[in-house]
């Protein structure tokens, strides 16, 4: 039973370093998961143990490592001498750990990879014009695309960029995204 | 300028107004104009917190102009994403080429 309470604390503990490492939930501070998990533990005793899971946490997902690197490893730490390895409690919950999410904190890495704003939404109408306040007459067609820009981080904001295309730009830009998808084509198809 | 038509409610309420950008009194009224678009494309192959990556990147540089200045816009996009412009930007086309 004790066994079953300590390797639950440290799944919570994984998922909680996990939730600021990786997420972008910077509301669990270590404060908070040592209130909430480890209430009984020293301060100096929790660090050494959080910054412990985080560092083993950092190097698994780094390597991304599939489950024959993650067995050699954790078997690796569990046989340290001191109090620099794991116990196979801590082992067996960070085997389970990673195994549920791996895909998502190596997308996360990914995403965090990306240093410009992403496309987060698209939206476009297209307008006829039809007078113009100097009398210009024109019945030529517009389009308005509206650009949802951000970063990732379910938590930013988006900034949104708004330009005007007409039927020139609209094909220069169906011309440039053409050759875009020539590039990619080429590169995916290649490997 | 846009008739009344344009500038309604409804435009509001689909595009975010504050973000557009008026010239003063004497031009036409207009949103930003593009002038060109740049793309780079390649695959990361590692970073500093994920050793092997093999993920493509797709960045987009759109140039605008705002006034008398040109300004760039920057944004690098999954695929997902690209495929998702180039869609829209033909829907867009397809949606002119009634009119033209």
């Amino acid at each position: 039973m004790a066994d079953a309470d300590s390797q639950r604390c440290v799944s919570a503990l994984l998922n909680g370093i996990t939730q600021r490492l990786y997420y972008g939930n910077t509301e669990v501070t270590e404060e908070f998961l040592k209130n909430e998990l480890y209430a009984e533990m020293t301060p100096d005793g929790f660090r050494a143990l959080h910054d412990k899971m985080r560092s083993l946490l950092k190097s698994i997902a780094s390597a991304d490592m599939d489950q024959a690197q993650l067995e050699a490893f954790l078997t690796a730490q569990t046989r340290k001498q001191g109090g620099s390895g794991v116990t196979p409690e801590q082992a067996t919950a960070l085997a389970r750990f990673w195994k549920a999410h791996r895909t998502r904190v190596r997308e996360s890495l990914l995403a965090q990879s990306r240093w410009e704003p992403g496309l987060r939404g698209l939206k476009w109408r297209v307008d006829l014009h039809t007078t113009a306040s100097r009398g210009q007459v024109s019945n030529s067609p517009v389009a308005l695309v509206e650009l949802e820009l951000g970063r990732p981080g379910e938590g930013e904001s988006s900034e949104f960029v708004c330009l005007e295309f007409d039927e020139q730009k609209v094909n220069l830009v169906l011309k440039k995204m053409a050759e875009l998808q020539e590039s990619i084509d080429s590169v995916v198809h290649r490997s | 300028m846009y008739t009344l038509l344009s500038v309604n409610t409804d435009y509001r309420t689909s595009i975010h107004y504050p973000v557009l950008s008026r010239l003063a009194v004497g031009q036409t009224l207009m949103v930003n104009q593009l002038v060109d678009m740049e793309w780079k494309f390649g695959v990361t192959v590692g970073t500093s917190e994920l050793q092997k990556t093999g993920n493509i990147f797709l960045q987009l540089k759109l140039v605008i102009r705002k006034g008398n200045t040109t300004e760039n816009v920057y944004m690098e996009l999954t695929l997902p994403q690209f495929y998702n412009f180039l869609h829209e930007m033909e829907r867009a086309k397809a949606s002119m080429d009634c009119f033209s």
